[in-house]
């Protein structure tokens, strides 16, 4: 799809190189999209498959269901007095009406159907199970209700660690070789630990020995009364998430950015900006920077909407309600429309994102042209 | 010294005059993690993890750690369920099929190892499904500890059992394994995964390798596992044996349904339980403990003690250990706790949690899950997370003791039981609440439906009266009568008259304000028939499939007086415990907790105009949120219909309840309700010792408070903090001669202090043969506080065997459900 743009195509008129755009953009536009929309519609039904075990989480939830009707009649001194028929008929009673709650009265197949198509609507609809902290059962509410906080804990640790390890790494770059140079490889295999495991030890480090900080959640409990109370309990809270996230990846982070800087400033173009005297500066804007822009926002691109999944095992250690654990919650009940909403909107966020980064790409470099694929070459 | 007498006496003079909780407030917080939870718990982050955990190591650390300190809770327990199809569709032979192979391999598995390796000593033998901790247990002891001992760890025997049948069936051993019609026997092993049922499962399936047997172990959790043994074909053959658990809520006073439960095709509606085909005298003698077709606990104990031993006889499963679960929390906190509940099942909880000798302060519980689901009373949530809150806001009549799960008097001052003359009702000695009156049955029309679910023997009954109130019409929007319903009159076996205190709608008070009156609870017992009829606004499928089973068995109530409240029920159904044969209609909805007729009247309003749901099932029907007072997006909801409840002075059934609610209090009880909305954000009233100042959905917080208007001090439920488990010691000779008589001292105590003489029910005794058979047994005496006395006589020495006997020793306070062992082996010389 994408080509460096030949001299070629540079020498079409301009008027028909126009028509030719537009009809080249339109058609980029239109396959693509479908690509990507086939791409969402496969993954998200295979989450549906997967998430129910090809429909045996129905039988689990009868069998549930079945035994915890059954312990109820057991445990309840007026309902044993029920012949051995009306207690079979009180269960069966009993059982249809639960079982629609569930949907269990619809074949799996049907309803997998039916959950793909609300999901790719974004008709999200009820939860089976779960509710939102609020109490509701609607999954836009469950899902809304986790963003914030999985956002704020998410984004701040992402942000914070792209771009110090970013221009730590720029600065690193300049420096190759250098004791510090060497600091950053002999750490980067410290990254191996996740996030998670850091944040163990500082949880006891930092609150259970020191007792400095909370050892999780996301405020204190009770909220303290007024805004600014607020504000600070959140950052207290949000002190040892954050840093546990930056100490597992920061050195790895650095080491990569640096790497790929390194790699860029070898380049033959920047050997011949330092050979006209540009400023050091200048050549990391012009030189390098610029060239490595796709890259870069790429990855941020990808930062931010991996921001959206949560982390699962980070939040559950942290205590924190994000979406990372209720996805976790959603998986361990089975709740599809849960599970379905996590996904479909992880989806799009990344077809829609991988669609705008070449146009973006087209943008920032001038080598990368939309569409230009199967013309120009 | 004077500071401290000082302090004593503030404190004392502090306590005197506090009424309701100990404490100020009771802060929960969300901590799923046990370990976090005792890092936390050292902290002094929390103060209690209202969760049981009954992972060995972190039981340790709390045991070792002097700051910290806990409770003990025995409600679950392990088993091994087998498929009892002898021969599976695909031709493949079933050793469980056979009966005695199942039996035998109660003496294959070596329970000791199990509770001591696997569980890691939180765990005790089990033989049968009977919890030690309960008061059935100590019924039938002496056959409960004779099967013990027969069914004893002997691999050996076992093995030769187990070898004859399966020589019997037609099985070869072909180089040390099993075969059948030339295919090797594969024994397919279910086992859970969750928890220490794993290793069991691999230790089951190495015995039966040691045996001959070729095994595959199939790991699987719960929701995974239940379609294939719960709901699969077991002739499909899927599976032989699952390794399965039970759990209990609350103490059981009374177990006659579980031989039915485990070991009957009645027990389930499952192709498992289908199954099944018990021995014809093991499954007539469970109907009847089922029904209680008896008429003294002598004959009940005989049945239950034969339905034990054919149990074993039987054994489509086979009991492996009780489970210790523990409830750790900082050593300076008391709280009671339930014995088989934990704290969260135990309404006591809030009245009794403090620090030790403080009064005033917060304290903080954490807990794995906080608010799960939306809460109403009338259904809401019944997870027990959301009950440990919950239970905390709201009273019953009564309370269930959390160590012997009998009942005790709360806003009830007495109850009259009426029973008919055979039923084996009897009281506790201490309680002086309850009087039991036999009465002559009288014939009448429906005779029927007695008989068929009382002992045929007891077939007259108690008259009821034919202006009781029977059940809701919402036709007649009012309750009909048994004379209009049973015209040829109707008869029960047992009625109860139960008086409330007399203090009781001038003392008890809603959170906002509002006194307790009689709308109160007539709106609960309104609300909860017209749910069930087609007809009314606010009907709900899933209370419709409760109404025909309500409706047959509702025998009819009255009130004999509005102030002091008296009124009495009629029932078919009865306990042994005369204690349990209550209704209590202050709190009739107690599974969800309760609320005053006020908020019921606005959930009523939200439903009715289907904007809200009581319950899950008509929510998901309707597309619209599920109820919740606490907070959530209900509460809009709720204030638009106090809004419209204010303007109109809405009274729902305002037909019926117009003679019982006065306009005047109408409005006062809306206002108060506004008043207390803008306030707290929420609409979540009760009457109990906390009520909420707020609940904090995202990061999961629950902010209780004292109530300062709770009528009852701080202190009430003193005593309740922690079961008075005895310790039994047992001394005497060591050298017995036969033929004369011996004397053996049995001393009672708690933390080292005697046990009140008249807190002990009864003190057994059994003397078990070097064989570990029981001898005979008796009854000791007591001779002071904490020492009883059992004699040998020389008649009874007489009789044993020459060498190593051994007696056992069984008190049964009344403190405590359970009985404790203690135990003294001696030698028998000629």
């Amino acid at each position: 799809m994408l080509s460096v743009e030949t001299a070629r195509e540079r020498a079409v008129p301009a008027a028909r190189r126009s028509g030719g755009n537009l009809w080249r953009i339109t058609k980029y536009t239109l396959v693509k999209g479908t690509t990507l929309l086939i791409t969402v519609i496969i993954a998200v039904y295979l989450t549906i498959l997967i998430a129910n075990m090809g429909g045996y989480v129905d039988k689990m939830r009868e069998s549930e269901l079945r035994f915890q009707i059954a312990e109820e009649i057991n445990q309840n001194e007026e309902l044993r007095l029920l012949t051995v028929q009306e207690r079979k008929t009180y269960e069966e009673e009993v059982f249809r009406v639960r079982a629609k709650q569930l949907g269990l009265d619809r074949p799996f197949i049907v309803k997998s159907f039916i959950y793909l198509w609300n999901g790719l609507t974004l008709n999200l609809g009820r939860a089976i199970h779960l509710t939102s902290d609020a109490g509701s059962a609607y999954v836009d509410n469950i899902i809304g209700e986790r963003l914030a906080p999985t956002l704020l804990v998410m984004a701040s640790s992402q942000l914070l660690l792209f771009f110090s390890a970013m221009f730590f790494a720029l600065f690193l770059s300049r420096r190759y070789g250098s004791r510090l140079d060497r600091l950053v490889v002999a750490m980067a295999p410290t990254s191996a630990a996740p996030a998670w495991f850091y944040g163990i030890f500082l949880i006891m480090i930092f609150a259970a020995v020191l007792h400095w900080l909370p050892f999780g959640g996301m405020i204190d409990a009770p909220p303290p009364p007024g805004f600014w109370a607020k504000v600070g309990s959140i950052i207290k809270h949000l002190i040892l998430p954050i840093s546990a996230f930056v100490a597992s990846s920061f050195w790895l982070s650095s080491y990569y950015w640096r790497t790929f800087f390194l790699i860029h400033s070898s380049e033959d173009y920047v050997d011949m900006a330092k050979a006209k005297g540009l400023t050091g500066r200048a050549i990391e804007r012009r030189y390098v920077l610029r060239p490595t822009l796709p890259t870069i926002i790429t990855s941020f691109a990808m930062t931010l909407i991996g921001l959206w999944t949560g982390a699962i095992v980070f939040e559950t250690v942290f205590n924190w309600p994000g979406l990372g654990r209720l996805t976790q919650q959603a998986i361990n009940m089975f709740d599809t429309p849960v599970i379905v909403g996590v996904t479909v909107i992880y989806a799009y966020l990344l077809a829609l994102t991988l669609f705008l980064l070449d146009i973006v790409y087209a943008i920032v470099d001038p080598r990368v042209k939309l569409g230009g694929g199967e013309n120009g070459s | 010294m004077i500071a401290i007498m000082l302090f004593s006496f503030t404190l004392g003079v502090a306590a005197q005059q506090r009424m309701g909780t100990w404490v100020d407030e009771v802060i929960i917080v969300e901590e799923p993690d046990v370990s976090t939870a005792i890092s936390r718990l050292r902290a002094g982050d929390i103060d209690v993890w209202a969760t049981t955990s009954s992972n060995a190591t972190a039981f340790d650390s709390v045991r070792n750690d002097p700051a910290l300190s806990y409770m003990t809770t025995f409600g679950s327990y392990s088993e091994l369920t087998y498929n009892p199809v002898l021969k599976f569709n695909d031709g493949r032979f079933n050793p469980f099929g056979i009966r005695r192979i199942r039996e035998a391999t109660n003496m294959l598995i070596d329970r000791d190892y199990l509770a001591q390796e696997i569980y890691g000593g939180l765990a005790v033998p089990k033989y049968n499904m009977l919890n030690n901790s309960y008061v059935d247990y100590s019924r039938v002891v002496e056959t409960a500890r004779a099967l013990e001992v027969k069914y004893a760890y002997d691999f050996d025997k076992a093995k030769a059992i187990i070898d004859e049948e399966m020589i019997n069936a037609g099985a070869q051993l072909v180089n040390g394994v099993w075969h059948y019609e030339g295919q090797p026997v594969e024994i397919i092993v279910l086992a859970r995964i969750e928890d220490q049922r794993r290793q069991t499962g691999d230790y089951f399936a190495q015995q039966m390798e040691k045996l001959g047997f070729k095994t595959t172990v199939e790991y699987r959790t719960g929701q995974e596992a239940s379609p294939i043994w719960l709901l699969g074909d077991p002739a499909e053959g899927q599976w032989h044996v699952y390794t399965g658990g039970w759990s209990a809520g609350a103490v059981y006073r009374d177990q006659g349904h579980i031989f039915t439960q485990m070991y009957t095709v009645r027990g389930m509606a499952s192709p498992l339980w289908l199954a099944m085909d018990p021995i014809p005298e093991l499954d007539e003698i469970s109907e009847k403990l089922y029904y209680k077709r008896f008429t003294t606990m002598e004959e009940r104990n005989a049945l239950y003690s034969r339905a034990l031993e054919l149990s074993l006889e039987d054994s489509p499963r086979i009991f492996t250990v009780d489970q210790i679960s523990f409830i750790p929390k900082r050593a300076e906190i008391t709280v009671s706790s339930d014995l088989a509940g934990g704290l969260s099942s135990n309404p006591l909880w809030a009245m009794t949690i403090r620090r030790r000798d403080e009064v005033g302060g917060v304290v903080t519980v954490g807990s794995s899950q906080v608010l799960v689901d939306p809460w109403n009373p009338v259904a809401g949530s019944n997870w027990t997370y959301d009950m440990l809150p919950i239970r905390a806001t709201f009273d019953r009549g009564f309370v269930s003791h959390p160590f012997t799960g009998n009942y005790a008097p709360l806003w009830i001052d007495k109850v009259e039981v009426y029973a008919v003359e055979g039923l084996p009702i009897s009281k506790q000695p201490d309680s002086d609440w309850v009087t039991v009156t036999f009465v002559p049955g009288v014939e009448a029309a429906d005779m029927e439906y007695l008989v068929q679910n009382v002992d045929p023997d007891i077939k007259p009954g108690i008259p009821v009266p034919e202006d009781a109130w029977l059940y809701w019409d919402p036709a007649l929007q009012r309750f009909v009568t048994v004379g209009e319903v049973y015209p040829g009159g109707l008869v029960v076996p047992r009625k109860s008259v139960v008086y409330y205190r007399e203090d009781l709608f001038e003392k008890v008070k809603w959170h906002d304000g509002s006194p307790y009156t009689r709308g109160d609870f007539l709106m609960q017992l309104v609300l909860d028939w017209d749910r069930g009829y087609e007809s009314s606004p606010i009907y709900d499928e899933s209370a419709a499939a409760n109404l025909p089973v309500a409706q047959k068995n509702a025998r009819g109530w009255r009130i004999l007086s509005w102030d002091p409240l008296v009124y009495e029920v009629y029932s078919t159904s009865w306990y042994m415990d005369a204690e349990q044969n209550l209704g209590d209609i202050f709190c009739p909805m107690y599974n969800y907790g309760t609320a005053p007729w006020h908020t019921l009247a606005l959930g009523y309003l939200a439903e009715a105009n289907g904007e809200l749901a009581f319950s899950a099932s008509k929510a998901t029907a309707l597309n619209v949120e599920w109820l919740g007072y606490q907070a959530g997006p209900s509460l809009r909801t709720l204030a638009k219909w106090l809004d419209y409840a204010l303007e109109t002075n809405f009274l729902p059934y305002a037909e019926f309840l117009k003679d019982y609610i006065p306009e005047e209090e109408i409005a006062a009880r809306y206002a108060n309700v506004k008043k207390w909305f803008d306030e707290k954000g929420h609409f979540w009233i009760g009457n109990g010792p906390l009520y909420l100042e707020r609940a904090y959905p995202t990061i999961k917080t629950v902010h209780l408070k004292r109530f300062e208007d709770y009528p009852l001090p701080a202190g009430y439920w003193d005593g309740f903090d922690e079961p008075r488990i005895a310790e039994v010691e047992v001394f005497g000779p060591a050298r017995v001669t036969a033929g004369q008589q011996a004397v053996f001292e049995v001393e009672v105590s708690f933390r080292g202090e005697p046990y009140p003489m008249d807190k002990i029910q009864e003190v057994k005794y059994i003397v078990l043969d070097a064989a570990g058979n029981v001898a005979y047994n008796g009854y000791g005496s007591a001779v002071a506080d904490g020492l009883f006395e059992v004699v040998l006589t020389p008649e009874d020495t007489k009789q044993l065997p020459v060498g190593s006997n051994t007696i056992e020793v069984i008190v049964l306070p009344t403190l405590v459900a359970g009985a404790t062992f203690g135990q003294h082996t001696f030698v028998t010389l000629p």
